[in-house]
């Protein structure tokens, strides 16, 4: 559990300058927009990335635990093709992604808070971007971005409502929907620029993945 | 990744601060009688969520099978691709926020802006309102295709509706869970808004 502590809190709550809301409104919208940007823009080549060049023979040795995480899902469901196995590995991916928020949510309410965590999503997910870069740590990258969006997810929308007083209803709403735009203008973008960089640049779906 | 790390640490100082209260006692206090009101209140304003969701997700799923299967994508400034149906809602999103607060922010002065649940409530009623322009586009029909232009107005209008639903659920939850389960209740918000996808998925073969 934890408790809102403000050094200052009407400085906080009285604070107007961000489109007549608190400037960390601001900063909490921004973060979301990049991070949906490198989120939503990877996961639409991931599926791409895995079966045109990562499960190809040549590149799928180099992957370190892949061989394991292959068997284990075989022994599941069967042999898999390329095409199969990266459907398995995005399914879970996308499916723990929106399950591990549930486990951030405790970690901020028992232990850390909300802030502290999100920081710990922030470079949990930053280190799971740059990892990505290498096909040998694919799977740490992964795995780091799973834990950090459930740091990052549920908490960093808890923090938009530590800036209004409880009372504020109505100021509260607005600034969740100028949260949610940041969110929406990242997502849209994240996938506008993934469909760019393959049309435009001739770059595969791995050059564009690295660059998120 | 890098830019939202970078944005991040530099707003620090304006965020406000939070550390557990550390003593044991309180860390593990029970929720009261009408803390456990309030978490199933928005419990069950998360549940009534659910069904518009499903909705807005099948829009985005069964929905854009009809649309390449039965809607004529040809318009004076040349073809509409399929895959644009799918932004319309994102793009509307962005486009109608600065109206939209705006609008609430003018009718809070006079004292009528709705409150939550009849943000929500209207939200439901707006996703219901699209569902019926892509049947009536289709009764229209016949057995030929459709125009382009009563299905790119259902997904127009079922992104307007989405920013009736998304940021005021966060906000709703945001204030009515107890500070003990704050962040649980936003990450159960969150599974919820992901949860009709899969139930979408689940719809379309029936």
């Amino acid at each position: 559990m934890a408790s809102i502590v403000l050094p200052n809190p009407h400085a906080l709550i009285d604070d107007r300058s961000f489109l007549g809301h608190p400037r960390g409104l601001a900063y909490l919208g921004f973060t979301e927009m990049w991070e949906r940007f490198s989120f939503y823009g990877m996961r639409a080549l991931l599926g791409l990335f895995m079966v045109q060049q990562l499960l190809l023979p040549g590149h799928v040795e180099n992957v370190v635990g892949m061989a394991a995480l292959r068997a284990a899902l075989e022994s599941v469901f069967g042999p898999l093709s390329a095409i199969a196995l990266s459907s398995q590995i995005f399914g879970f991916y996308a499916g723990l992604v929106y399950l591990t928020p549930l486990l951030g949510g405790y970690l901020a309410d028992r232990w850390l808070g909300a802030k502290k965590t999100v920081l710990i999503g922030v470079f949990l997910m930053t280190l799971g971007h740059l990892t990505m870069v290498f096909e040998t740590s694919f799977l740490l990258a992964l795995l780091l971005l799973i834990l950090g969006s459930g740091c990052l997810k549920g908490n960093i929308a808890a923090q938009v409502g530590h800036l209004y007083a409880p009372g504020d209803r109505s100021r509260a709403g607005h600034g969740y929907t100028i949260f949610s735009t940041g969110i929406n203008i990242g997502a849209a973008g994240g996938r506008w620029y993934a469909a760019r960089w393959r049309r435009y640049t001739g770059g595969t779906s791995a050059s564009a993945l690295r660059a998120y | 990744m890098l830019a939202a790390c970078a944005v991040y640490l530099a707003g620090q100082k304006h965020l406000p601060d939070e550390r557990p209260r550390g003593a044991a006692r309180v860390l593990h206090a029970p929720l009261s009688r009408d803390e456990w009101q309030h978490v199933w209140l928005v419990i069950a304003v998360m549940v009534m969520t659910i069904f518009p969701q499903m909705a807005y997700d099948q829009f985005l799923n069964t929905g854009m099978l009809w649309v390449a299967g039965h809607v004529d994508p040809s318009t004076p400034f040349g073809d509409v691709p399929v895959a644009w149906f799918a932004s319309f809602d994102s793009i509307i999103c962005i486009v109608i926020a600065p109206g939209l607060i705006a609008l609430w922010a003018g009718m809070a002065r006079r004292g009528s802006e709705p409150g939550d649940i009849g943000k929500i409530g209207w939200r439901a009623l707006m996703s219901a309102g699209s569902g019926l322009l892509l049947v009536l586009s289709a009764q229209l029909a016949g057995e030929g295709r459709t125009s382009v232009w009563l299905p790119m107005l259902g997904y127009a209008s079922l992104g307007i509706s989405f920013m009736w639903y998304w940021p005021i659920l966060l906000a709703f939850v945001s204030r009515n869970s107890p500070a003990k389960i704050n962040a649980r209740l936003m990450s159960i918000a969150k599974v919820g808004c992901a949860m009709p996808v899969e139930s979408a998925s689940t719809l379309r073969p029936i």
